[in-house]
């Protein structure tokens, strides 16, 4: 009688591994299928700027930040920018651009800003000599 | 050179942008703000961010439409029939789903909600408010966790932008709109048929009007956008999207929304409900089932658990057994196990079998413990052992005595005179 508990808990035990496996297995799926993530809303592409940047594409999916620092996001290694020069937000659906007290300022559409600016679909942003295009998908 | 970091630069992670952005430069609009004739309404809940912007255009004298924010629960009404009767007709329609409108997303209910604001608009008028053959559109939802509920009449429409696409959920009751489904002009000859303003069903005319109603899913992060014709007649639904897409609060995407309307013409009455979608509960809802799950799978576990332990006491408790105790055989209630360090039994009674008088196979068996069905059954068997060992020594005594009398010179009995071996003999006869 005894010997038959302790098969039962045996048993009990083996089944416990499987579930603990399977719930395992279950949040590993969860996992990778968490990170397929949409596409984003707003791509920036360079159309003019230093032969490094030339002909990049860039997909918004958080804060992207221009300058001439190497910790920038987007790197433009030239005289006229500065070290953080100007920032990319996400705010609600919509493409922030606020330059970041630069010296020689941000251009919008051949604006200087002032202010952070939501930008529309084709806006032109030059930071530099840089010149960026801002897509929507 | 690109760099692309994973997470955000830890530098800029809380300077969020503090100054509300404005439209980007080289886009001629109007400015909205400060405008009079002009309402809003901006608020927001745990769940939903709303903005409302109307505006009597540049036309018209008076602001025909109506809206209702009352979230969950949003409407915008566009009322006609000139000399104010419109506003009238509007306002009644408003004021009947402020009270009918049921508290939870039942399109159903709803639809029903909009029919009663038909009877009230008719009824309104037979009264004497406003004028006989004024009416009003009525365009509303009412949005629970991830669902929404959508009852519509005429034109006035409702969008929904996600995921940066601008999808048109409501279907306009007019006559253009029939002449684009029926494939006799396109959407874009719609937008200057002279017959555009003709709709086919609206509040304030027929008592048997029913309602289209309808519920959609929605999630977080989503856009939705009511409005009257006044933004749809002049706006294409396409910069409707690329407005809606480029404004950070609902307020400044009602805002830009007129703003746009106004200049392409401004000929109608403007009102634009937008409405975010903060939250829409599927990660409340998904954390709540799984805390049920583990509350039901522990309860389960610890069922099946106090089941085993209470089937092991019940056995332990009914079991006896025999096995060593000091030398001697004592009875044990209980089984010869420890589990965890917990001794499964206890010793009931002990007996002055000495173990040591027993066979050597059933010192054995005492060692590791003999199972027994009861305590009588115990009890027996040591009365069994007891005379067994009585009748193993009075055999061990005979053999003794009988053994004295054929070895006469043995040292436990040396050569004894002869009255003391009759007499050793005589004992042992007896």
């Amino acid at each position: 009688m005894i010997d038959l508990v302790l098969f039962i808990g045996r048993i009990l035990l083996v089944a416990l591994l499987y579930i603990f496996l399977f719930v395992t297995m279950k949040t590993g799926i969860g996992l990778v299928r968490g990170q397929r993530k949409d596409a984003a809303i707003w791509s920036i592409d360079v159309e003019k700027g230093p032969r490094a940047l030339r002909g990049l594409h860039v997909d918004i999916l958080g804060p992207v930040v221009m300058g001439r620092s190497p910790s920038s996001d987007i790197v433009i290694d030239e005289p006229f920018v500065s070290a953080t020069h100007a920032r990319y937000t996400l705010q609600g659906p919509a493409l922030v651009l606020e330059d970041l007290h630069s010296t020689n300022g941000t251009l919008v559409n051949g604006h200087p800003i002032d202010q952070p600016v939501t930008l529309r679909d084709e806006d032109e942003v030059q930071v530099g000599d840089a010149i960026m295009r801002v897509s929507r998908r | 050179m690109l760099k692309k970091h994973n997470n955000k630069p830890l530098l800029h992670r809380n300077s969020h942008v503090s100054v509300e952005p404005t439209s980007s430069p080289g886009h001629d609009t109007i400015p909205v703000k400060n405008r009079s004739d002009a309402e809003t309404a901006t608020g927001s809940t745990a769940r939903l961010s709303w903005g409302v912007r109307s505006d009597v255009g540049l036309v018209r004298s008076h602001n025909e439409d109506s809206f209702l924010v009352r979230a969950p629960l949003f409407a915008v009404c566009d009322g006609m029939g000139g000399h104010a009767a419109g506003e009238v007709a509007s306002s009644i329609a408003v004021q009947t789903l402020a009270d009918q409108a049921p508290l939870e997303a039942d399109d159903v209910l709803l639809g029903a909600a909009v029919e009663a604001a038909n009877a009230a608009v008719i009824q309104g008028a037979a009264e004497g408010k406003g004028k006989i053959g004024m009416g009003s559109t009525c365009t509303c939802l009412l949005i629970e966790d991830d669902r929404m509920a959508i009852a519509h009449v005429g034109d006035s429409r409702l969008y929904l932008l996600h995921h940066g696409t601008l999808v048109r959920l409501t279907h306009d009751h007019s006559y253009v709109e029939e002449l684009v489904d029926a494939g006799e002009i396109t959407a874009d000859e719609a937008r200057v048929h002279p017959s555009r303003s003709v709709i086919t069903r609206a509040l304030g005319s027929d008592p048997d009007m029913y309602a289209d109603h309808f519920t959609l899913n929605i999630a977080t992060e989503d856009r939705l956008i009511l409005c009257s014709d006044g933004l749809s007649s002049m706006v294409e639904d396409s910069e409707i999207e690329a407005i809606a897409v480029s404004s950070t609060t609902p307020q400044a995407a009602a805002d830009n929304l007129v703003a746009t309307a106004l200049s392409a013409g401004g000929h109608d009455n403007v009102t634009v409900i937008v409405v975010d979608v903060i939250d829409d509960g599927l990660e409340e809802q998904r954390r709540k089932k799984r805390r049920r799950t583990i509350l039901y799978v522990t309860a389960v576990a610890l069922v099946i658990i106090a089941a085993l332990v209470g089937l092991l006491a019940a056995y332990v408790q009914s079991s006896w057994y025999i096995a060593d105790h000091n030398g001697t055989v004592g009875i044990y209630h209980g089984v010869n196990y420890t589990v965890f360090g917990l001794n499964l039994s206890q010793l009931d009674m002990t007996t002055t079998v000495e173990t040591s008088d027993l066979p050597q196979t059933v010192q054995d068996d005492l060692d590791r413990g003999i199972m027994m069905n009861s305590e009588d059954d115990a009890r027996k068997t040591i009365e069994s052992y007891r005379a067994q060992i009585d009748q193993e020594k009075t055999d061990a005594a005979e053999t003794a005595g009988k053994s004295t009398e054929g070895t006469d010179t043995s040292p436990d009995n040396p050569a004894t005179p002869e009255g003391n071996t009759t007499s050793s003999s005589t004992s042992g006869g007896e």
